[in-house]
């Protein structure tokens, strides 16, 4: 069952992920999901960087509204995916 | 998985208030708060809790929509399981009169020739904010049960579904210095949309307290064992302080 693994830095700009995931690309579905993942987090570092800490801030300071609020953009993204199934 | 949730019951604000009367405040409430208001919303949280479907589908939708006729009392309601999207809606309701021209089926098929039968977006963002807080909760609560869990029995995979939404399989290696392994199932519950990022940052977020953004690992195993093939996995140290 154990595999051989290398970790991929995410944000790294000397390390490409995607170089790296590329390669691993039709080997499985997994990492097929990895690489579209990963593009998305490049693409959208600043935003993602800031969710990520505005949750890690609102936890630290046991803020339950400040971390529903942290969430809207989670909650957008949420909303357009349910929209796009329902038939027009 | 452990305690998957299998769906949410809800209704659209246009038949709460045009069909059965309701304020339009009521739109705001979770759908189980409203049985008192209206026979139709008892029968409907009574028989779609138990059952996602009826058996009989209402022809006149078909094929745009696999909606189902819901008997209570002399009114037919048209209730539609959003498989999806994890949620049953109520659509519409009305009067029953067979061969009248008021009567609800040829009612229900002109909603929807009109736009005015399937949920609007506002109508979403309803469910999605009643589902959310829940999520949060989780994000303080939940996690870091799971979180000590894992580094409690080091080597050992712990699953959870993350407030009911997010099925999270969560591992500690206890080496020279702790890794935590976090993978994520690619699908939001109840229901079969993918994961979006958004999510996965949060609970990242929630699962490494103290640890940058930057430092966190993408990784195709979860502690030496493979990967499930929804799912996506990282991994970053966590400080000796923590564990």
């Amino acid at each position: 069952m154990a595999t051989k693994s290398k970790p991929v830095r995410i944000f790294a700009d000397d390390d490409s992920a995607l170089d790296v995931l590329a390669q691993l690309r039709r080997q499985s579905r997994a990492q097929v999901i990895h690489e579209a993942l990963a593009e998305y987090l490049v693409n959208h570092r600043k935003e993602l960087s800031r969710l990520y800490s505005e949750t890690q801030q609102a936890l630290a300071s046991g803020d339950f509204e400040r971390l529903v609020r942290a969430s809207a953009s989670a909650r957008d993204a949420e909303v357009d995916a349910i929209m796009a199934t329902i038939p027009s | 998985m452990p305690g998957e949730p299998a769906w949410t019951l809800s209704a659209t604000c246009r038949c709460l208030t045009e069909d059965l009367g309701l304020a339009p405040e009521a739109c705001d409430r979770p759908i189980v708060d409203l049985v008192g208001a209206h026979q139709v919303i008892a029968d409907f949280v009574e028989r779609r809790s138990a059952h996602p479907i009826g058996t009989e589908t209402i022809q006149a939708l078909l094929p745009t929509l696999v909606a189902y006729s819901l008997h209570s009392g002399r009114y037919r309601a048209a209730t539609w399981h959003h498989e999806a999207a994890g949620i049953v809606w109520l659509l519409a309701a009305r009067w029953h009169e067979q061969g009248s021209a008021d009567d609800s089926y040829p009612y229900f098929e002109q909603l929807l020739r009109n736009g005015r039968l399937l949920p609007t977006r506002a109508d979403v963002e309803r469910v999605v904010d009643q589902r959310r807080p829940t999520f949060a909760r989780a994000l303080s609560d939940d996690v870091p049960c799971l979180r000590q869990r894992a580094i409690a029995h080091p080597g050992q995979i712990e699953e959870d579904v993350i407030g009911g939404r997010v099925c999270v399989r969560v591992a500690f290696e206890n080496g020279a210095s702790g890794i935590l392994y976090v993978a994520i199932t690619r699908r939001l519950l109840p229901g079969a949309l993918p994961l979006p990022a958004e999510w996965d940052i949060q609970l990242l977020a929630a699962f490494f307290p103290g640890v940058p953004l930057e430092d966190i690992e993408y990784i195709d195993e979860i502690a030496g064992y493979n990967l499930r093939t929804d799912e996506v996995a990282y991994c970053g140290l966590i400080a000796q302080s923590q564990v």
